[in-house]
């Protein structure tokens, strides 16, 4: 089971609203590559890990991306709390507002809704940690792109923490990968 | 709903133990028969309880499974989202 902790896994700060770096940030909330996708996809894939080390390592980072969206969703309601429906509009938040007013939904920066075909599950324990580390190092490269996008040093932090965690995630994945090829190495009869 | 200058202090030492834990357990997943980094994860999982129980004690619980004093304190604000760090 699961249990809400009330606290942040990280500082999320902001130093003045801006709209326009929530419309971009939204990106890791309800992305392809973001931490709502990831949470999913590793929490969904570890029922059919074949070793202990996986499915706990896959239960533990499916945990941690929670703690991430959670983290992410405090800046985008940060940034936007505040904000004047005129400012809205000149970020080009525009039609988010007629739908969503200031709530958090999950949609990319485009604007396009979640959907579970971002994400996969094959059964194949080598073919999902492969997606697992794909999916790391995408995420890392939008936390980089967001971070060039932002001038706000609170907000730079707290992203550079999130993007600094892919990077262990993806190690992490790739040690259970060898993990699992041992073991299925291990089964084979000659 | 602001929280004061110590409650925001002692949060944030909270926070920094529960990710030490995190980080060390995500560690031991893959490497469970490491001795130091198991040392390091229990050093780490004291601390974290030393400080949830004084946190709770002072400011009301953390999780719904928490003891409260009366009235029930896990509602109160500010939420997560809400604090200032």
């Amino acid at each position: 089971m699961w249990i809400y902790e009330k606290t942040l896994e990280y500082p999320a700060n902001v130093s003045y609203p801006d709209p326009r770096m929530a419309k971009l940030i939204i990106e890791q909330y309800g992305g392809p590559d973001g931490e709502l996708a990831a949470s999913l996809r590793y929490l969904t894939q570890r029922y059919t890990m074949p070793i202990d080390q996986a499915k706990g390592l896959l239960t533990d980072i499916g945990t941690e991306e929670l703690a991430h969206l959670e983290i992410v969703a405090t800046l985008v309601y940060k940034l936007m709390e505040g904000a004047s429906v005129e400012q809205l509009k000149k970020a080009g938040l525009a039609d988010y507002y007629a739908n969503h007013d200031k709530a958090l939904f999950y949609v990319s920066a485009a604007g396009n809704p979640w959907t579970a075909t971002y994400i996969q599950a094959k059964g194949d324990p080598i073919a999902d940690l492969h997606d697992d580390m794909a999916a790391e190092q995408k995420a890392r490269a939008t936390y980089e792109n967001l971070i060039n996008l932002s001038d706000d040093p609170c907000v730079k932090d707290t992203l550079r923490f999130l993007r600094e965690r892919e990077v262990v995630h993806f190690q992490r994945f790739g040690e259970a990968l060898r993990l699992v090829q041992e073991w299925k190495d291990s089964r084979k009869i000659f | 709903m602001e929280m004061n200058y110590d409650q925001v202090e002692l949060l944030k030492e909270l926070m920094r133990a529960h990710f030490c834990a995190v980080e060390t357990a995500l560690y031991l997943d893959t490497h469970p028969k490491d001795p130091r980094a198991l040392a390091d994860h229990n050093k780490c999982a004291c601390r974290l309880e030393m400080l949830r129980k004084q946190y709770i004690q002072k400011y009301g619980a953390l999780t719904h499974e928490d003891p409260s004093v009366y009235p029930w304190t896990y509602i109160n604000g500010p939420w997560p989202w809400e604090i200032k760090y």
